[in-house]
């Protein structure tokens, strides 16, 4: 490790900014990677990291900048040219065929056949030369489908997949995400082969931890902004996490002071096939943060809460009431309002008009005897349409046709009336911009002003440690940390999170 | 400038959401001309009568597939439910028993469909491709594949074949089957509701919508509508015939899509669907009074569904 400044540079990006329509998402980004080195790649979500990582594999292509391999300026059309030059990428989803066995997905698009058929004597022994090329001593039955193998098995099949094409360059984004950490070790020992064999890999990981055992360097983005690279062994996580995040962010958002009242909702010993003994309360005029990294349960815990998914045990309390909330129309009967994270999919119907999403939630209200009253249900449309500042030609206009922010306004315009009291934010403020995102924390203060209590699922831990009153902080589905008062850090959040373990 | 670049883009708003219609103007005035005896009094009846079955079946079609599920079993159940009645009555049980009968034979068959698809949770194509299949083997293993030629009581064939004043029964039934449909899903919660789940099952539910009681509901509707069509069918041959029905299936899906790309472009809708059942029968009619025989109408017609689709699909407007 003493000599790795004599290694030769092999990928420069120069000056790299990528706008999409609204957003920056890099902005004038330098980044370098030598050969046989393991660059971490970090930042918060949002940060940039992907799109990086997409313009390197030719995913997406730069607005300006350059991008040098080996010395010579390159622009890759599509992630195809990548390839072909020797870039791999392993992507944070799977992306095998499940009934598929080991060999056919390794090869998968570049099988050896002979007049169409293929020759799997051949490539047995082929998969075998690369296993003990790479020096993997696991063992994978081959002619298993990869369905019956475990999550680390079936990493490593994808691994070998982007290995057998030879790259020069290996992304790993996340790789770690599904597995325990026994599979890390292993992964890790793979990892170290190929570097050895002088294959420059970057990788992607919200796991501390892990960047910090096998990374050579670090490069830390922050809203689309790189903030630094860093030799690994010159940093401690302290310093990393300071450098995620910004730390003077709290004034941009207009949290007001609200007296607490009265408990309106309390969980007790929920549980689920995933989550385990929830408890937490909500009071009058409080915001109440989740934080955890994807897959801690927070989304499984608010979907429960809100009667579409199953609770295996437990007690819900409204009012101080016990209540039995089996399904989501309970829920809303009960003042108890979800708005659902990924808008596209679960907050508004793209091919309703802007006020039959609107009423859909709360359509009982403008009915008599099923039949509804056109009149009445306009008038409310257009009564929040002028509220929220929705921009949109008129209310029949359709939902696709508006922009990001004005699709998540009309997810929260329909959970804007009637009898709501508990109001779930399941990440509220996830790519929109910067405007609407202080048109819907206004919309959040004026709720708990009317005594509702808020309940605020959220990545984005400036804006949860802003606004909220209280902080839960999720893992692995339980609540880990409770973290309350005027001086909650982004680290503590990270620390709890991440499970960074103190030394 | 901009109000005629505001003008034209109207104007290429209404070619392209009355397209199917004028098409469908053009298709009358061709036959008007070509086919001597197609613009008559007593043809334009004729054909109104004609197309009162595929109405009724396409009503429930046309709600199964705005929820998002479809129906193939609806052709061979309407034949099942009028054997169903045809059998009863002409075995001397009273006229309203054997209707009832056929009418209850729609309903469990739309029970089973629903309970299969939304409770089981298997897909509906899968499950009524299987349910059309099993009605047909009803029909045919009940009748031994033979037609039921006994004198049927005009209490039955009034339904099919009768008259109330001038015009033939059937068309009442039509004519009131669309305006409750219309009225259904244009007007009441349980139309948004079922136009809402077709368009985002998880946002409706997520909106409080109890998305599988609405989804049993469409196919129930529907099989029901299509025994309905049964009877008149029935009612109209005068006797039981095993094999009738199944094209209902296939100029109503086409009818359905024809629908689709019209009035509400990209929604199947009730008036797009009444477009596409008059486009559909207006063909066989005056195709036939032309004088082009039966099978290569089907060419044409099976032409036709698969262009619907395609000019569908085409502006992106449905995926299939």
């Amino acid at each position: 490790m003493n000599n790795k400044t004599d290694k030769k540079i092999i990928l420069e990006m120069r000056a790299i900014t990528k706008d999409f329509p609204g957003v920056r998402a890099l902005d004038n980004v330098n980044f370098d990677l030598r050969k046989g080195e393991i660059h971490g790649l970090v930042g918060e979500n949002g940060a940039g990291k992907t799109t990086l990582l997409k313009i390197i594999d030719g995913a997406l292509q730069p607005t300006r900048g350059e991008v040098f391999l080996e010395g010579e300026k390159v622009f890759f059309n599509n992630p195809r040219e990548a390839i072909d030059w020797g870039i791999g990428t392993v992507h944070q989803e799977m992306n095998i065929i499940p009934y598929f066995n080991a060999i056919e997905n390794i090869f998968l698009g570049r099988e050896l056949t002979k007049f169409n058929f293929i020759k799997f004597r051949e490539l047995e022994v082929k998969t075998r030369d690369l296993l003990r090329d790479v020096g993997l001593s696991v063992d994978i039955d081959l002619y298993q489908e990869v369905k019956y193998l475990g999550a680390a098995e079936r990493k490593i099949i994808e691994i070998l997949r982007a290995i057998n094409l030879q790259p020069k360059i290996l992304i790993l984004d996340e790789p770690t995400a599904s597995l325990t950490i026994e599979e890390v070790k292993i992964l890790f020992n793979l990892l170290k082969k190929f570097k050895k064999k002088g294959i420059a890999i970057i990788f992607v990981s919200h796991h501390l931890d892990e960047v910090f055992e096998i990374t050579d360097r670090i490069t830390v983005l922050r809203n689309g902004k790189k903030v630094g690279t860093a030799p690994t062994s010159s940093v401690n996580k302290t310093d990393l996490i300071r450098m995620m995040i910004n730390r003077d962010i709290k004034s941009q958002y207009p949290k007001q002071k609200i007296p607490i009242g009265k408990p309106l909702l309390e969980v007790k010993g929920l549980s689920t096939d995933f989550l385990d003994d929830i408890n937490f309360e909500v009071r009058e005029g409080e915001v109440v943060g989740f934080a955890g990294m994807v897959g801690s349960g927070r989304t499984e815990l608010m979907e429960t809460i809100f009667g579409a998914k199953e609770k295996r045990s437990g007690e819900i309390y409204l009012n101080g009431q016990k209540v039995e909330i089996r399904s989501v129309k309970e829920a809303i009967k009960n003042g108890l309002y979800l708005v659902p994270e990924e808008r596209r999919e679960k907050g508004i119907i793209e091919s309703f008009s802007v006020k039959e999403n609107l009423t859909l939630s709360h359509l009982d209200d403008f009915c008599n005897f099923n039949f509804i009253n056109f009149d009445k249900e306009e008038k409310k449309a257009r009564e929040i349409v002028q509220k929220l500042n929705i921009e949109t030609p008129s209310i029949y206009t359709e939902a696709k046709n508006l922009s990001g922010g004005n699709k998540q306004k009309l997810s929260f315009g329909k959970w804007s009336f009637g009898k709501g009291k508990i109001f779930i934010f399941d990440e509220p403020t996830e790519g929109i911009d910067v405007g609407s995102k202080v048109e819907i924390y206004k919309f959040m203060n004026k709720l708990v002003k009317e005594k509702a209590g808020i309940i605020l699922v959220s990545s984005d831990l400036p804006e949860l440690i802003a606004l909220s009153d209280r902080i839960y902080i999720m893992r692995e589905g339980r609540i880990v940390d409770v973290l309350s008062g005027e001086n909650i850090t982004q680290e503590q959040v990270l620390e709890s999170a991440f499970r960074v373990e103190n030394k | 400038m901009q109000n005629h670049n505001k003008r034209v883009k109207t104007l290429s708003l209404i070619i392209e959401r009355y397209a199917t219609v004028f098409a469908y103007i053009v298709l009358f005035i061709f036959f008007s001309f070509l086919a001597p005896g197609f613009l008559t009094p007593y043809n334009v009846i004729n054909l109104l009568r004609q197309i009162s079955m595929l109405s009724i079946v396409t009503c429930g079609l046309t709600i199964c597939i705005i929820a998002g599920d479809w129906d193939l079993s609806v052709g061979k159940l309407a034949g099942l439910a009028g054997i169903v009645a045809v059998s009863l009555i002409t075995s001397g049980i009273p006229t309203y028993i054997g209707i009832l009968a056929a009418l209850g034979t729609g309903i469990l068959i739309g029970c089973i469909n629903g309970l299969l698809i939304t409770k089981v949770g298997i897909p509906s194509l899968i499950v009524t491709l299987g349910m059309m299949t099993v009605c047909s083997g009803i029909s045919l293993t009940w009748t031994k594949g033979l037609a039921i030629y006994k004198t049927l009581p005009e209490s039955f064939t009034f339904w099919g074949s009768g008259y109330i004043g001038p015009v033939p029964t059937p068309i009442y039934i039509m004519v009131i089957v669309i305006f409750l449909t219309y009225i259904l899903l244009n007007k009441t919660k349980t139309g948004r509701y079922i136009y809402a789940i077709g368009g985002n099952k998880t946002v409706a539910s997520l909106s409080g919508i109890d998305v599988e009681r609405y989804r049993f509901m469409g196919l129930v509707i529907c099989s029901s509508l299509a025994a309905l069509a049964g009877i008149i069918l029935m009612g109209r041959l005068g006797s039981g015939q095993p094999t009738a029905g199944g094209e209902f299936l296939m100029e109503g899906l086409a009818s359905v899509f024809l629908g689709m790309t019209t009035i509400k472009p990209g929604k199947a809708n009730i008036l797009g669907t009444l477009i596409g059942v008059l486009i559909m029968g207006t063909l066989s009619n005056g195709l036939t009074i032309a004088g082009v025989p039966h099978y290569p109408q089907e060419i044409v017609k099976g032409t036709v569904m698969i262009s619907a689709v395609v000019a569908a699909v085409w502006k992106a407007e449905i995926s299939i």
